[in-house]
C-alpha cells in the first residue's frame, strides 16, 4: 500500500497471543487402509497389471517416502481401455434405459459414502491434503456427485431442452492431483448418467484413491468397460486425448496442458470441456462483515494448501480498510494449524509434490524481487520432513507483478486495494484468468451490480469456495469452457 | 468516571455486522477441533474451574444452594486434586446462604443475578436498588440483564446509561452484563449490544439468562468474543465472556474454550476473562475426567444430582 | 447504348459504409453475370471493427431482451420490404426473413429456459444464468446464402453477443443488400460488422487478435483443413469454436448456450 499508515493502526498498541494458544494433542486418524506394493490400471472391469515395463512412484508428500509403484500406460493399454469403452458404450451402456444407469450410480454414490473414511485417508496420504478436508470435503461431496447425476440419467430429454438426448461415446477424461477423488466424480457421474463410457487418466501423484474406486466398482457390479482407468504421466495422457476412438475429451488441470489438448485433438470432431487455472480476485467492500470477509479470504486461498484453480489468490481491499483487514486476516492466519495431514487438527497440510513445493517457492522468490513483502505465518512450525509451505501473505504488489498475474497454486495471497467499485471490477476483470471471483459487502445492490459485472464463470457473494453437484463451475477465456456440476453440466456429454 | 455513549460510537457499534453463513462456517471448523489426551484432560479442568454453577429457579431452597456451594467447592470428593469452580450464581435472596456455606474471602465467587432478572422489566431505581441489597448480602458478581425493550426501539443511549447506573450501584463487585441473544435477533444486533455493553462499563458480557430459546449459541459466542477483540484492541482492556444456558456437554464446552483460544489467545484461557454458566456441565466435565483418568466410562449414578 | 453505372460493393462495419484501408477491390461476377466490384477487408479492417464491435458489445448486452428482440423483428421487416431486390433465390429471402423472425422471439426467452435457480445443499441462493461470450466472427456456408448470414449474425446477437459476418466476395452483393437492411433496422452500429472478404484469410487474423472470444463457423464454410488449423490456433487462448452443421434449421438452445457462458453466482442468505 502506497499511502502513509495511519497515525494509530489498531493492533500495533495491544496484542493478542494467538499463535499456539490452543495447545492440542496430537489427533491422527487411524482408520486403516490397504496400499499395494503396485498398481496397474483399470481395464474392462479388471485391474491389470499393465503391458509395458514403465512404472512410476508415487510418493506420501507429507514424509517424501515411496507408497507405491505403479504402472505407466502406454499405446497397447490406452488402445484396450478404448477398445473396452467404444464395446461396452455401443453394445451395453448406451442401450440400458437410463433408470437402469442411474441406479448403478446410486449403487456407486451408496458405497462410497459407506467407504468414506477409508478413502478420505488414502487420499490424504497420496496427496498431503488435511484429513479434515478430504473426510468433510472432498469425499461427500464426491458422492453427493454421483447422487445428483443418479438421478438426470433418466430425465436427460428435460435437460436437453427438447433435443433427443444422444451420448457421445467413449470419454476421455484427464484429472489434476488437487482433489482426485471429487475430480474423478466430477468427470465420471455425468459422464456415466448421459450414457457415455469412459476412460480416465488420474494424475501421476495421485493414482490411489481412483485404483480404490475400481475396486469399489467392481464391488457394485458396474458392467465391464463402462470405467477404464489408466494410469502414467503427461505421455499416457495425450495417448488418451489424442486416441481416435474417443469422441469426448474432459480435462481438468493447467492452463498450458488444456492448451496443448486442445491443439492435439483440433480437427478430430472431438466434443471438448476444459477446467483449467484461474486467478480469482476476492473483492473485500468496506462495508463487508469484516470478520466473516476473513474466513472467506482464508477459505479462499488456504484450503487445500490453495491448490484450488478457482483459489481467491488476490485480495482486492477497499483502501479505507485495507490496513486494518490485514491485521485481522494476519491474526487469523496465526491459528491455522500447518502440520500431519493425517491429524484431524491440521488446517493445512502437504504441498503435493517437490515439484509444486519449488514452484511456489520459486514464485516467492520472484515476488520478493519484484518489490513484495512476505509474510508468513502459522499457529506452529511445520514438520521438518515432507513439502510444507506456511500460509502467506504478499503486500506492497501491483497489478502488474508476476505474482499477481500468474496461478501459483500455493497457499499465497497477494493483497492490492482499490477505491471504487468500478476499480474493484476492473482489478478483478484484470486477468487473463476467470474462473472465479469473491465479493463482500453488506449492502445488497453492491453485491448484485458487482458479481453480476464479474467477467468469470461463479461468483460467491459473501462466501469463497462452496461448491455443490447441483451448481454448475467453470470459466471463461483462459480459464477453459464448458460446465461441471447441475443442469448444464450435462450438455458437454450429450450430442447438441 | 464519567461514561457517556454518542451518535457516532452508536454508529460504529451498529457499523460492524455479521454474516451469518459464514459465521456458521468459522464456528463449524472450530467444532471439528478433535481435543484428544493430554489436551483434553487440561482443557476439561480448565473448564471445571470456569464454572459459574448456577440455580436460578423459583423453587430455590437454602439446602439446594449449600449443595450447589458443596459441589462448587469440591466438585468430586474422591478427587480433591480437581480445581473448584469458579463461582456459584443465585437469586439475591440466596446470597446470604451462599456466603454462609463458602465463607468470608472464599475463593469461590457469588455471582446474583440482579434487574429483574431475567425479564428486566422494573422501573430502573428498583433495578438499581436489587443490585445494591445483593452486593450488601455479599455478592462479589452482579449478573445484569439488558434492556431488550429499549434496544430493540433503538434506544441506544437509554440501554447504555441504565447499565452505566447499574454498574456504580455495583461498586466493588463485578458486572456481568447479559445481553438475552436469544431476544437480540440478530448476529448484528449481538455484536452492537457487545459493544454497547463493554463501552458501558461491563466486566463481562454475558450471552442469556437460560430462561429464553435459544440460549448460548457458538454464532452468537463467537460474534461476542470478536466484540471483545475489538474492544480490547481499541481500548487495551480485556473483558470477559460467559455463554450461558444450554451448556450440558464437556465436548461444547471443549469447543467453547478452542474457540476462545482462537479468537482471543491465550489470555483468556483462565477464570477471570471466561466462565461458563451451567449446572449440569460439571457431571459431564467429571465424567470425561475420570474416563480417561479410570479407563472406565462412568455411569451417571456415579455424580451427585445438584 | 448506355454506359451503365457500376456500383462498388462497400464493408459495413461500425454502421457504416466503408471501403477497406487497403484499397483491395476484387471484382467478382454478379448474380446476373455481370461484373461487380467488392471491396475486401484487410487485417487492418478486422483491427478497426473489433475495436467497434467491443465497444458495443456492453451496450448491446445492457439492453432488454424485448429491445433486441424488437430490433431483430425489425430486421425482418426490412428484408421483406425489400424481398424482391434482394439478389438470392426467392425461398433463401423467406427462409431467411423467417429466421430472423424466429430468433427474434428467443432474446426474452432463451435466458429463462437456460438458466437454473440451482438446489445446493446450503442456505445460499444459487442461480446460473446466461453472459454472453463478447464478440464473435461468424462464417456462414456460402451455399445457405442469405439464410446463413441471418442465422449467423442473429444467432450470435440473441445471445447478446457482437458479430462480425465474414462473407466471400462472391456474395458481396447480398451482403452488400443485407447490410442495408442492418443499417436501417435501429441495431446500433458496430453490433454486426459484414465484411466482405478471403475468408479462410481473414479467419487467419481474426483468429490472431487475441481480443477476439469466439470463432462460429459452418461446417462447410472453410476446408477441414482449414477448420484444424483454426480450431489449433484459438486453443492458444482457449477461444471457443463452435462448429454448426450449416442454417438448414435454426440454432436450437443448446447451439446457443455455446454462444453465450453459463455464469454461477452463490449469495450468502
Amino acid at each position: 500500500m502506497d499511502n502513509p499508515a495511519p497515525p494509530h493502526p489498531p493492533d500495533t498498541r495491544h496484542r493478542l497471543r494467538l499463535a499456539g494458544a490452543l495447545e492440542l494433542s496430537p489427533s491422527i486418524e487411524k482408520h486403516p487402509v490397504t496400499i499395494h506394493e503396485r498398481y496397474g490400471h483399470f481395464i474392462n472391469g479388471e485391474l491389470v497389471p499393465g503391458q509395458g515395463d514403465e512404472s512410476f512412484a508415487t510418493v506420501n508428500p507429507a514424509t517424501g517416502a515411496t507408497l507405491a509403484q505403479v504402472a505407466a500406460a502406454g499405446q497397447a493399454d490406452v488402445d484396450a481401455a478404448v477398445a473396452a469403452a467404444r464395446k461396452a458404450h455401443d453394445e451395453v451402456w448406451s442401450k440400458l434405459s437410463g433408470l437402469e444407469r442411474g441406479k448403478y450410480l446410486f449403487r456407486i454414490a451408496r458405497r462410497l459414502q459407506e467407504r468414506s473414511r477409508e478413502f478420505s485417508v488414502l487420499e490424504t496420504i497420496d496427496n498431503g491434503k488435511p484429513i479434515r478436508e478430504t473426510r468433510d470435503v472432498d469425499l461427500p461431496l464426491a458422492a453427493a456427485h454421483f447422487f445428483y447425476y443418479a438421478g438426470w440419467a433418466d430425465k436427460l430429454s428435460y435437460a436437453t431442452r427438447g433435443a433427443p438426448p444422444r451420448s457421445l461415446g467413449v470419454a476421455a477424461q484427464v484429472i489434476p492431483w488437487n482433489f482426485p477423488m471429487l475430480m474423478l466424480a466430477w468427470k465420471i457421474a455425468p459422464a456415466l448418467a448421459t450414457g457415455n463410457t469412459v476412460v480416465l487418466k488420474p494424475a501421476e501423484t495421485t493414482p490411489l484413491s481412483a485404483m480404490l474406486f475400481a475396486e469399489l466398482l467392481q464391488e457394485v457390479e458396474l458392467p465391464p468397460g463402462v470405467v477404464n482407468i489408466v494410469n502414467g504421466a503427461g505421455a499416457t495422457g495425450n495417448l488418451v486425448v489424442s486416441h481416435p476412438g474417443v469422441n469426448k475429451v474432459a480435462f481438468t488441470g493447467s492452463t498450458e496442458v488444456g492448451r496443448a489438448i486442445m491443439r492435439t485433438i483440433a480437427g478430430a470432431g472431438k466434443r471438448a470441456t476444459m477446467e483449467l487455472g484461474g486467478k480469482g480476485a476476492n473483492i473485500i467492500y468496506a462495508d463487508a462483515a469484516l470478520d466473516q470477509a476473513v474466513e472467506g479470504c482464508v477459505d479462499g486461498i488456504f484450503f487445500n494448501q490453495g491448490h484450488v484453480c478457482c483459489a481467491g489468490s488476490r485480495l482486492l481491499l477497499e483502501e479505507s480498510i485495507a490496513e486494518d483487514f490485514i491485521a485481522r486476516l494476519k491474526r487469523r492466519v496465526e491459528t491455522l494449524r500447518v502440520g500431519d495431514p493425517l491429524d484431524k487438527n491440521t488446517d493445512v497440510g502437504a504441498i503435493n509434490s517437490q515439484g509444486q513445493l519449488r514452484t511456489i517457492e520459486r514464485y516467492l522468490e520472484i515476488g520478493r524481487e519484484e518489490g513484495a513483502t512476505v509474510w508468513q505465518g502459522g499457529a506452529c512450525e511445520p514438520p521438518g520432513s515432507g513439502y510444507f509451505v506456511r500460509p502467506t501473505i504478499l503486500t506492497g504488489v501491483q497489478q502488474s507483478d508476476t505474482v499477481v498475474r500468474e496461478e501459483i497454486f500455493g497457499p499465497v495471497l497477494a493483497c492490492l486495494t482499490f477505491r471504487t467499485p468500478d476499480e474493484a471490477i476492473a482489478k478483478a476483470n484484470d486477468s487473463e484468468y476467470g474462473l472465479a471471483c469473491g465479493v463482500w459487502s453488506e449492502k445488497t445492490s453492491k453485491v448484485f451490480r458487482t458479481a453480476h459485472a464479474l467477467n468469470c464463470g461463479v461468483v460467491w457473494a459473501n462466501g469463497y469456495n462452496l461448491f455443490d453437484p447441483s451448481s454448475p463451475f467453470g470459466g471463461v477465456r483462459h480459464s477453459g469452457f464448458g460446465r461441471e456440476g447441475g443442469i448444464a453440466g450435462l450438455w458437454p456429454y450429450l450430442e447438441a | 468516571m464519567s461514561r457517556t455513549c454518542t451518535e457516532s460510537d452508536i454508529r460504529r457499534w451498529r457499523a460492524s455486522t455479521v454474516d451469518d453463513m459464514t459465521a456458521a462456517r468459522r464456528v463449524d471448523r472450530v467444532r471439528k477441533r478433535s481435543i484428544k489426551v493430554e489436551a483434553k484432560v487440561r482443557l476439561l479442568e480448565l473448564a471445571l474451574s470456569m464454572v459459574d454453577l448456577t440455580t436460578l429457579e423459583g423453587r430455590d431452597s437454602p439446602e439446594r444452594v449449600r449443595a450447589l456451594c458443596r459441589k462448587a467447592q469440591r466438585p468430586y470428593a474422591s478427587r480433591p486434586e480437581l480445581p473448584s469452580c469458579a463461582a456459584v450464581c443465585v437469586y439475591p435472596s440466596m446470597v446470604p446462604h451462599a456466603r454462609a456455606a463458602l465463607g468470608e474471602g472464599s475463593p469461590i465467587k457469588i455471582a446474583a443475578v440482579a434487574t429483574a432478572f431475567p425479564s428486566g422489566q422494573l422501573p430502573i431505581a428498583l433495578k438499581l436498588e436489587e443490585v445494591r441489597r445483593a452486593v450488601q448480602l455479599g455478592a462479589d458478581e452482579i449478573d445484569m440483564v439488558i434492556n431488550r425493550g429499549a434496544f430493540l426501539a433503538g434506544e441506544y443511549a437509554r440501554v447504555f446509561d441504565e447499565i452505566v447506573a447499574t454498574k456504580d450501584a455495583c461498586g466493588e463487585a463485578h458486572l456481568k452484563v447479559i445481553l438475552e441473544t436469544g431476544e437480540l435477533g440478530t448476529l448484528d444486533n449481538v455484536a452492537a449490544a457487545s459493544r454497547l455493553a463493554m463501552a458501558a462499563g461491563a466486566d463481562f458480557i454475558k450471552t442469556s439468562t437460560g430462561k429464553i430459546q435459544p440460549a448460548a449459541t457458538f454464532p452468537v459466542v463467537l460474534v461476542m468474543l470478536e466484540a471483545i477483540r475489538e474492544h480490547f484492541l481499541e481500548t487495551g482492556t480485556k473483558i470477559g465472556m460467559k455463554p450461558a444456558g444450554g451448556i450440558r456437554t464437556a465436548k461444547q464446552a471443549l469447543h467453547y474454550l478452542a474457540l476462545l483460544a482462537e479468537t482471543l489467545g491465550a489470555d483468556w484461557l483462565t477464570p477471570d476473562l471466561w466462565r461458563f454458566g451451567a449446572s449440569s456441565l460439571v457431571n459431564d466435565l467429571l465424567r470425561q475426567l475420570l474416563w480417561r483418568a479410570e479407563g472406565y466410562y462412568q455411569s451417571p449414578r456415579r455424580f451427585s444430582v445438584d | 447504348m448506355r454506359l451503365t453505372v457500376e456500383k462498388t460493393f462497400k464493408l459495413y462495419v461500425g454502421g457504416q459504409f466503408i471501403r477497406s484501408e487497403s484499397g483491395r477491390v476484387l471484382r467478382v461476377r454478379s448474380r446476373e453475370g455481370s461484373s461487380v466490384n467488392v471491396c475486401s477487408a484487410s487485417r487492418k479492417d478486422f483491427r478497426d471493427a473489433m475495436d467497434l464491435a467491443r465497444k458495443a458489445q456492453p451496450g448491446w448486452a445492457a439492453r432488454t431482451g424485448y429491445n433486441r428482440g424488437q430490433i431483430l423483428y425489425r430486421l425482418a421487416e426490412m428484408l421483406e420490404s425489400r424481398a424482391r431486390a434482394l439478389p438470392t433465390e426467392a425461398d433463401d429471402v423467406t427462409q431467411a426473413i423467417d429466421r430472423a423472425v424466429h430468433h427474434a422471439g428467443w432474446s426474452d426467452k432463451i435466458t429463462a429456459l437456460l438458466s437454473s435457480l440451482n438446489p445446493v445443499a446450503s442456505a445460499h441462493v444459487n442461480y446460473s444464468m446466461l453472459r454472453p461470450l463478447g464478440v464473435v466472427v461468424a462464417a456462414p456456408d456460402v451455399a445457405d446464402g442469405l439464410t446463413g448470414m441471418v442465422e449467423a449474425l442473429c444467432a450470435a446477437t440473441v445471445m447478446g453477443n457482437t458479430v462480425h459476418l465474414f462473407v466471400p466476395a462472391t456474395l458481396g452483393e447480398l451482403a452488400a443488400a443485407l447490410s442495408e437492411a442492418l443499417a436501417t433496422c435501429d441495431m446500433p452500429g458496430g453490433v454486426v460488422n459484414v465484411m466482405t472478404a478471403d475468408v479462410p484469410e481473414l479467419l487467419g487474423w481474426a483468429n490472431h487478435h487475441d481480443d477476439l472470444d469466439g470463432i462460429y463457423v459452418a461446417r462447410a464454410a472453410v476446408s477441414a483443413e482449414t477448420l484444424a488449423g483454426i480450431e489449433r490456433e484459438a486453443a492458444r487462448v482457449m477461444r471457443r469454436v463452435i462448429v454448426v452443421a450449416g442454417a438448414a434449421a435454426p440454432a436450437s438452445p443448446q447451439v446457443l448456450e455455446h454462444l453465450a457462458e453459463v455464469k454461477t453466482v452463490w449469495m450468502s442468505s
